[in-house]
């Protein structure tokens, strides 16, 4: 399998098809992570859509030597950010809660499992921004803290620390849910 | 109490990201540690708790024709040539474009309206909107600008089956006192309020109801 550099090279030479594979490679991943940033499907599909066709024109100012793995991650979540920033904030809080708070006919609840995976991604849901897309891109996306670093245009300092905290935080809302049930 | 332990050496720990001799040294200190024990395990369990998580979802993708369309799209909105006759060809485009489609459709509708006034008013009126469009056309290349905003406004606001209220409304907001080059700003308040996300089918077709007039 060609490295992500390599096909990025032969595309600005000219081989400009060639960024299928970029886009097959990564497609399932950036709807995912969309996904798990709060988007609802269709919203992810498109989105997805809009980060590459701006990876493909903007292709040229990825740095030499920088991912692009990374690079697509930032322009995707990006690009969330500006989606949810256009919704109203009825839509926000939908997006964030409704499929965690009004769960109560899920049959997941109805197993100690499954209620705890529910009460995880209501305490992700209660992170901020910031340090939620730290913990996403590190538990599920399985980035280093230097990807992470390089994806969300912070040090690397910074993204343990947001891990360190957001997770901190976590582990007490979970102890409070579990205290309440 | 607080240990003077730097924060990010647990998270280094907690992932597996220190040498065998820091992870040792980390590990004789938790011991001797009780305030970063606890905060370690405090980290632990919420660690175990996204892990559990991760195992039991699975986001659910759509079909493997949505791969391939999306695929097909992103295609045609980057390196392949687009389809001339394909509809999605034309969707594909106006996205592409959309910043100067909105600046162009801004003054087009600057125009219009500047027509309807015309008919409806004095004849002096569209002196000052030919002034207005003229200073409009000479912005059309940055983006952010008052054009570009105005101009989304009023695509935003103009859904395809409205267009016309929408170009008689913004006629009837403009005050014929107002100085031609305040009429760069003709969308009111209520306008951008009623700011809702085009569909690329919308757009198509106040684009082409644009076109045909």
């Amino acid at each position: 399998m060609a490295p992500d550099e390599q096909i990025i090279a032969e595309i600005l030479k000219g081989e400009k098809e060639k960024f299928s594979i970029l886009v097959d490679r990564y497609q399932r991943a950036i709807f995912r992570f969309l996904r798990r940033m709060g988007l609802e499907q269709e919203a992810a599909q498109d989105v997805m859509q809009e980060a590459f066709i701006k990876a493909y024109n903007k292709l040229d100012s990825v740095r030499e030597g920088g991912s692009f793995r990374c690079w697509l991650y930032a322009i995707a979540a990006n690009q969330a950010r500006n989606y949810l920033r256009t919704l109203s904030r009825q839509a926000k809080v939908n997006l964030d809660e409704a499929n965690l708070y009004e769960d109560r006919d899920n049959p997941e609840r109805t197993t100690e499992q499954g209620a705890l995976k529910i009460r995880v991604e209501r305490c992700l849901a209660r992170l901020n921004d910031d340090q939620r897309r730290v913990v996403i891109l590190r538990t599920f996306e399985d980035l280093s803290f230097k990807e992470i670093a390089s994806t969300c245009g912070i040090s690397l300092s910074n993204a343990k620390i947001l891990y360190h905290r957001a997770l901190k935080k976590m582990s007490g809302w979970l102890k409070i849910e579990v205290s309440e049930c | 109490m607080k240990c003077p332990l730097d924060e990010k050496l647990l998270v280094d720990y907690l992932e597996g990201e220190l040498t065998h001799e820091e992870a040792a040294r980390l590990n004789d200190h938790l011991k001797s540690c009780p305030v970063c024990r606890e905060e370690y395990e405090t980290l632990q369990e919420a660690k175990k708790a996204l892990l559990y998580c991760k195992e039991q979802t699975t986001v659910e993708e759509p079909g493997e024709s949505f791969w391939q369309e999306s695929s097909r799209i992103i295609a045609e909105a980057t390196y392949r040539h687009r389809e001339e006759d394909s509809p999605r060809g034309i969707v594909v485009l106006l996205n592409r474009w959309r910043p100067l489609i909105l600046a162009a459709a801004a003054v087009l509708l600057l125009v219009l309206a500047g027509t309807l006034e015309w008919r409806s008013r004095s004849g002096t009126r569209i002196q000052g909107l030919q002034i207005a469009a003229r200073e409009s056309a000479s912005n059309v290349i940055t983006p952010g600008d008052s054009l570009f905003l105005m101009g989304e406004a009023v695509f935003n606001y103009s859904q395809a089956t409205n267009t016309l209220e929408a170009i008689g409304e913004l006629a009837a907001d403009s005050s014929a006192d107002l100085p031609p080059e305040a009429m760069v700003f003709p969308v009111g308040r209520s306008v951008y309020e009623s700011l809702v996300d085009l569909e690329d089918q919308q757009l198509e077709n106040v684009m082409l109801a644009l076109a045909s007039r």
